[in-house]
């Protein structure tokens, strides 16, 4: 029994090795297929970012087929990219990813679905072990949630966008928008606005047959720039971003319309650069514009607090990595109690079976009296390795204590240590 | 008995202002929050056994010494103010009312629950139902000013485009506009019942015979009040104010109605 994690993230590979070592839900199961038929168990995340097998009971065979499956895609040696971690460094790391402590955007919470999505494609090989691992590590993810302001703040443009407009409008659900151009970070902030629930989309460019691509996109309507300004009175957001060479929202332009707004606030996210919109539009009253630094801002502000939360998300990905250890630990360590009493009776009764039959004649009475001797010197010899052993697996500590009980007695390989298979894995990561 | 709960229900909630205030000047970081609400339900609790150990002491409903009133107003502004983190799950309208509060218990403790009141509950269930209203109409255009106050704070850190601890801390600028606007809405018919009520009972001592009970200046506090809070309501219902004048709005409606209310009930009490 052992825990390995075999990967690449955004840290140890380039985009291009990534993106290749990429595999879509639909194919994960074929892989996992692959892999499992070495006899270990496995589950696999693969998201942009990252590309990890979890693996239970690998052996050197499991190793072999991921080794061969990445270099057949990647077309060059995974060596130079990829990490091997074992048993509580495993355990913690995946903690840390479904966290989101481990992500490109610290504390992103797409990664929790992510893992939540891997564990369930894997069930059906996934074992006891890697099931309880991946449950575990999403309590782990939702307590970090839940419990600090990891995931709080905006920690990218798009985002920033959202949280400004959160906190003019609260619920964004069915509010309307209009987009001025057809900007790439414009389009990436609406689709963040829509994923809040913001509707009816509007979309003005110069060239209409653009507007009218853009506006498909976005599920909106397009309209020419002349039909945009009337709608400074109806709207609730307009981002703007157009590759105009100067500001093409003026004051004059708009302020009658926005005066017909019966004091509904307008929000405004000017991203292009140079600005869309003249500075002079948000002194206007009830309309808030922020411009690319505003949100830059906001981002800033936002990435920091989620590294102010670090140490209280590392304290809880600890606390149920430690969890999970004990009982990992302490599952082993029944087996090798299970082990320790299975060789104890199996000498015990040969021994008796050798002195049995030096010691003819005895009455049956006699041969319980000895039977029950043997068994009563064997449980008395075994009690306190057995009670030794139980409370070192509640306490997390069993892993060892069990190697050292399998070596001295000769225990069999995998009744509860794992060292072989640990052993014969270690070779590969050694790359 | 009541005096020193009063004094832990005021403790509680400056312990709690403490800590909704603390994130702002960057002495905590956010959170907490269950924490700080746990803190002012147990003031609201407090206070709440102060005021009922003062009706069980008296034999009357909080209502009518000067005392008495400001404890129950404040009591009235707590309880709302707790309802309203409860339903919206923000914390911020603690940063108002709480210190709104501990200044109304602080005048109360000043002024003294010590001695009976001067004559005994002559006014039966109307004047009764009438303090109750008048208070509870009082309490709203409170939270109304507390909605408004933090509507302002946000609009300025808005505007300035601050992405500090305040813009963090505060509650969307809508919810906000809404908040003072329910508060209005439920403040108006309450006071006006409360000047209904007090008519009435009026209307019936003085058929019982009795003189004048009110002063020009408490009946004429009264009308203005109830006319203002109606211009005002009716403003907003005639989309005539945007968020920011209706905040203004409110908070100098709260100011002037406040302060009148006081004054005119300290004239009363220091001239028996």
């Amino acid at each position: 029994m052992s825990i390995t994690v075999v990967g690449v993230n955004h840290r140890t590979a380039p985009l291009e090795v990534r993106e290749r070592l990429y595999w879509p839900a639909g194919e994960v199961a074929g892989v996992l297929r692959e892999v499992t038929s070495s006899g270990a168990h496995a589950v696999l995340l693969s998201t942009c970012n990252r590309t990890e097998f979890y693996l239970a009971d690998a052996v050197r065979d499991t190793m072999d087929i991921i080794w061969e499956l990445a270099r057949k895609r990647i077309r060059q040696p995974l060596d130079p990219y990829v990490y091997v971690l074992r048993e509580r460094e495993a355990v913690v790391h995946l903690f840390r990813v479904a966290a989101g402590l481990d992500s490109m955007v610290l504390g992103e919470s797409q990664i929790q679905g992510q893992v939540r999505e891997a564990w369930e494609l894997a069930r059906h090989c996934a074992g006891p072990v890697l099931s309880r691992l991946f449950q575990n590590a999403l309590t782990a993810g939702g307590r970090v949630r839940a419990e600090t302001a990891l995931g709080a703040g905006a920690a990218s443009v798009p985002a920033a966008s959202v949280e400004v407009a959160r906190k003019i409008f609260g619920d964004l659900a069915g509010r309307r928008a209009l987009i001025l151009g057809s900007g790439e970070m414009a389009e990436l902030a609406m689709s963040c606005l829509a994923s809040e629930g913001v509707r009816s989309v509007m979309v003005a460019h110069r060239q209409l047959e653009r507007a009218m691509e853009v506006a498909q996109r976005l599920g909106g309507r397009a309209v020419s720039f002349e039909e945009a300004w009337p709608l400074f009175a109806e709207v609730d957001l307009v981002v703007a971003s157009t590759a105009a060479p100067h500001a093409v929202v003026q004051r004059e332009q708009v302020a009658e319309h926005v005066a017909r707004r019966d004091g509904r606030p307008l929000c405004i996210l000017d991203i292009a650069v140079p600005r869309d919109v003249d500075p002079s539009v948000g002194s206007l009253e009830n309309v808030f514009l922020y411009d690319i630094d505003d949100l830059q801002g906001v981002v800033a502000a936002g990435v920091g607090r989620r590294r102010s939360e670090i140490p209280a998300a590392e304290r809880i990905v600890e606390q149920e990595a430690g969890y999970f250890w004990s009982w990992y630990t302490g599952r082993g360590a029944l087996d090798i109690i299970r082990a320790l009493r299975e060789r104890a009776e199996e000498v015990r009764l040969s021994e008796l079976g050798h002195a049995m039959k030096k010691l003819r004649g005895l009455s049956n009475e006699e041969a319980a009296i000895v039977d029950h001797l043997t068994r009563a010197i064997v449980n008395k010899l075994l009690h306190l390795p057995t009670r030794k052993l139980k409370e070192a697996a509640g306490d997390g500590m069993a892993r060892d204590l069990g190697e050292a009980v399998r070596v001295l007695f000769g225990l069999e390989a995998g009744s509860g240590g794992g060292s072989e298979s640990k052993d014969q894995s270690e070779e590969k990561g050694a790359f | 008995m009541f005096s020193e709960l009063h004094l832990v229900a005021l403790v509680c909630y400056g312990l709690t202002g403490a800590l909704v205030a603390a994130p702002l000047w960057g002495l905590t970081r956010a959170g907490g929050s269950g924490f700080s609400f746990g803190l002012f339900a147990a003031a609201v609790a407090v206070h709440f056994l102060a005021l009922l150990s003062y009706t069980v002491s008296f034999g009357e409903l909080p209502f009518r010494a000067l005392a008495a009133q400001l404890s129950s107003l404040g009591f009235f502004v707590g309880f709302l103010s707790l309802a309203i983190q409860w339903l919206t799950r923000e914390r911020a309208i603690a940063l108002i009312s709480a210190p709104l509060v501990i200044l109304l218990l602080a005048g109360a403790l000043t002024l003294g629950f010590g001695a009976a009141p001067a004559a005994r509950s002559e006014g039966g269930p109307w004047f009764v139902l009438h303090g109750g209203a008048s208070l509870l109409g009082l309490a709203l255009m409170a939270v109304a000013f507390a909605a408004s106050a933090l509507y302002l704070l946000q609009h300025r850190e808005l505007k300035a485009r601050r992405f500090g601890a305040i813009f963090q801390s505060l509650p969307p600028l809508e919810q906000l506009d809404r908040l003072n606007h329910l508060a209005l809405l439920l403040g108006f018919p309450t006071l006006t019942l409360g000047i209904v009520l007090g008519a009435a009972y009026l209307g019936l001592r003085r058929a019982e015979g009795e003189g004048m009970l009110v002063g020009a200046g408490h009946l004429g506090w009264g009308l203005a009040s109830w006319f203002m809070l109606g211009v005002l309501v009716l403003a907003r219902a005639a989309r005539r104010l945007g968020g920011r004048q209706a905040a203004v709005g409110s908070i100098v409606l709260f100011g002037v109605i406040g302060l009148g209310y006081f004054l005119l009930m300290l004239w009363d009490t220091l001239s028996g």
